[in-house]
């Protein structure tokens, strides 16, 4: 079997959610089939300039084919055609236009999908949002698989993307969240889609007593791996672990593993690392004696399923429905969603080691049931199996055209934001079917604004 | 305050968040969600802010109107180019030199055609419609310049609602969350001062002891005689040297800080805290007022036996944190 793997950035350095995911699983599926990697050449997310030279190129033994950007992001122009998309009624050109300014352009690597893709037998796009799986999709649908990596923003509701969650093949969902909200948003029930997520490279023991020594850093830690940004709820766990170090107990240490892109607070209880090596990270979880993940939004949380595999309890925000599905179903960790819950939270986490060593058990357990690499790789090759029965039955589907070229330029399209702040909320807890599960609830406008941030 | 009721071996998260709820309900009396916070600025607007004719749905006012505007960059339909209309133009013609030839031709048999009928009304009327209409677009074009200054400020005035609005939604906002914050401290205060008077009334009932214990010592030195005396010093000597071992024991038992890790360090500086909290009252408190009671209050005597006892404090408190997993060892969770 052959496959192709596109996704937007692709690096053994590259430490993006989508791109490790894409990245992972590629080389998971290459001990099964036959895997190639489709990519552009750039390496910053942001203005996906092009860094890496085009051609063909190896990495981890896997052949990555590499594609110029023809225009870099221009970011004044993606936030006013955000702003116009999401907020306003506006035409589908609007938001081909708007796909367009987000990128990464790269027309190459969208013609060499359509002129290549018949030879291989199925091509796995990653992350919907952006310009080389919209077009991808569009030019290789009857071979096209989807991980979506969607989260609840505004970029969900445009309607470009009902199409494609619509005419792909199967769609590969991170979490139980991810399919209700592009169910609910694209009412694609009938597409095959099963959540499957990514496993992670767990070592056999992480070394606290090496992390004590390189860091300097003694006592109890909470441990927060991930880009320190706003968007990822890092200003709001800073105003919580300073209030609760100065109100409930000042016996835990904050430790941030990460790029900073905001200010991290000079306290004495918070240290932050940098950016630092897996090894690191790795014996950073087995020093700490938590894991909180403060983001709002988040499609699935590799750090979290790391903490679990390394026996660690989490705190989670609450606000973000996959993070406290995820906590819930797992019973593998506790969440909040005010600083009153945190603090709470936190102090019985610190207080009760019983309640600690449990969580971790029960996360353990839960990782070892769903995410381990053999789960992973069945649930992605029983997909296949299942895609190459209905190409044998003939049962294809094929993908909506684009609307005429005046239909394009209707101004008829509501505010994507409104869609998106349509949709039922809340973790999924248990739901074997399509529909609106049990804990799901009508949204909140300041609940959604609040997760703008 | 409920007990937090946790067993290991059947965790349900959910059930966790109940309870941790309903602490929190309990130590603050209520707990408010972001949508009882929106509830309760609803309502403070209705209560305070009606008489000053502020109304108290303003919010989805604004919304509303936000919703209701215009949009200012609809596209206006161009006009035609004006028609120029005088009495030959019904015989013009625009194909060239062929066209200036029939122009003549027309021109000269225009008698014969006036035979038939009078065009010169039909040009009048036209030719007057022609100026009507130069007089309406000139009129229409200086409409347009006034609205696409009104739309720019109308633009002007919405960006300016949008911060208008996100203001006052944040002033109700947190206008209600400081009123919940004065709220819970005035809780505090309340209850600080009851520990406050509860302490006074302990450290007034001590001294009282203290006092009693004072006044029956020589007393019964007197009672008793020489043998009396020597029970006393007897006692004394029991004493020291109970604090003797005590005081051995306690350097024995406290560990080195290469053992403890950094959080020896730790202990050693925190520990008055940690007996403060598990007694309500500090262990130096306690050992004064024990010792204050036994023996005569002044004198060198009284001065080193209380800071025995409160050097004394520090290992017990760091004896308990040890016995805590070493959150450095893995294995321990």
């Amino acid at each position: 079997m052959r496959l192709a793997v596109i996704v937007q950035r692709y690096g053994a350095d590259l430490n993006g959610g989508a791109e490790l995911h894409a990245r992972y699983i590629a080389e998971r599926l290459n001990r099964h089939a036959e895997v190639e990697v489709f990519t552009t050449c750039a390496r910053d997310y942001v203005s996906w300039r092009n860094e890496l030279p085009p051609g063909s190129d190896e990495v981890n033994g896997l052949v990555v084919h590499r594609f110029p950007v023809r225009r870099e992001r221009d970011p004044g122009e993606f936030g006013r055609r955000s702003a116009h998309v999401f907020e306003r009624v506006h035409s589908l050109a609007d938001e081909l236009r708007w796909l367009r300014s987000e990128g990464p352009t790269s027309p190459a690597l969208v013609r060499r999908l359509r002129r290549t893709a018949a030879t291989y037998d199925y091509l796995i796009f990653f992350s919907y949002r952006y310009y080389h799986a919209y077009h991808g999709i569009r030019a290789a649908s009857p071979q096209a698989i989807l991980v979506p990596t969607a989260e609840r923003d505004p970029a969900l509701g445009l309607s470009v993307f009902g199409p494609i969650f619509r005419g792909v093949r199967a769609l590969m969902y991170n979490s139980p969240e991810e399919r209700a909200i592009i169910q609910g948003v694209s009412a694609n029930h009938d597409v095959p889609g099963v959540v499957v997520g990514v496993g992670s490279e767990i070592p056999a023991r992480g070394s606290a007593r090496r992390f004590r020594s390189r860091t300097g850093i003694r006592g109890r830690l909470v441990l927060y791996v991930g880009r320190i940004d706003e968007n990822k709820g890092c200003e709001e766990l800073f105003d919580f672990f300073q209030r609760y170090a100065a109100e409930v107990s000042d016996q835990l240490r904050l430790v941030l593993v990460g790029s900073a892109l905001i200010d991290v607070p000079s306290h004495p209880r918070i240290h932050h690392l940098g950016f630092v090596s897996d090894e690191e990270k790795f014996d950073a979880l087995a020093a700490a004696d938590l894991l909180v993940m403060p983001s709002f939004l988040e499609s699935l949380s590799m750090v979290t399923l790391e903490a679990w595999a390394m026996r660690l309890p989490v705190l989670v925000n609450g606000a973000c429905d996959v993070l406290r599905g995820q906590a819930v179903r797992a019973n593998g960790g506790l969440y909040y969603t005010s600083y009153a819950e945190f603090a709470e939270a936190l102090n019985v986490i610190e207080t009760y080691p019983d309640l600690r060593a449990g969580l971790a058990a029960n996360g353990r357990a839960y990782f070892d049931q769903h995410y381990t690499w053999g789960t992973i790789e069945r649930k992605y090759l029983s997909m296949l199996e299942r895609l190459q029965e209905e190409d044998r039955a003939e049962t294809a589907r094929r993908i909506e055209d684009l609307p005429s070229w005046l239909a394009r330029r209707r101004r008829d399209r509501p505010p994507a934001r409104e869609i998106v702040d349509a949709l039922p909320t809340g973790p999924v807890l248990d739901r074997p079917g399509p529909g609106p599960g049990p804990g799901r609830r009508a949204p909140s406008r300041r609940r959604a604004d609040r997760a703008r941030g | 305050m409920s007990e937090f009721n946790i067993r290991s071996e059947s965790i349900d998260v959910e059930q966790l968040m109940e309870q941790i709820r309903t602490r929190i309900r309990e130590k603050r009396g209520v707990d408010y969600t972001e949508q009882q916070v929106q509830q309760l600025a609803a309502v403070k607007l209705e209560q305070f802010l009606d008489p000053k004719h502020v109304r108290s749905d303003l919010l989805d006012h604004y919304r509303r109107r936000m919703a209701d505007l215009p949009d200012p960059e609809g596209d206006v339909p161009a006009s035609p180019p004006l028609f120029e209309f005088d009495r030959d133009t019904i015989y013009r013609s625009s194909r060239g030199v062929v066209g200036r030839v029939l122009f003549g031709v027309r021109r000269l048999l225009r008698p014969v055609l006036k035979l038939f009928f009078n065009p010169t009304p039909v040009v009048h009327a036209l030719h007057t419609q022609q100026q009507i209409n130069a007089q309406v677009t000139a009129q229409v074009n200086w409409m347009m310049e006034r609205s696409e200054q009104i739309a720019a400020k109308l633009k002007t005035r919405a960006e300016l609602d949008a911060l208008t609005y996100e203001l006052l939604n944040n002033l109700v906002v947190e206008m209600t969350r400081l009123s919940i914050d004065v709220k819970n401290h005035k809780m505090q205060v309340e209850s600080i001062a009851g520990r406050l008077d509860f302490d006074e009334r302990r450290a007034r009932a001590l001294e009282s002891v203290v006092e009693y214990r004072t006044q029956v010592a020589p007393a019964r030195d007197g009672d008793s005689g020489g043998e009396g005396d020597e029970t006393v010093v007897s006692e004394k000597r029991k004493r020291r040297r109970r604090r003797g071992r005590r005081r051995s024991s306690a350097k024995t038992a406290d560990p080195p800080a290469s053992e403890a890790g950094g959080a020896g360090e730790e202990v050693v500086t925190e520990a008055p805290d940690a007996g403060r909290t598990a007694d309500g009252a500090s262990g130096a408190e306690q050992s004064e007022s024990e010792v204050a009671a036994s023996e005569p209050p002044a004198g060198p005597a009284a001065g080193d036996a209380g800071a025995d006892v409160t050097a004394e404090s520090p290992p017990e408190a760091s004896g308990a944190r040890n016995g805590d997993p070493d959150p450095g060892d893995p294995t321990s969770r």
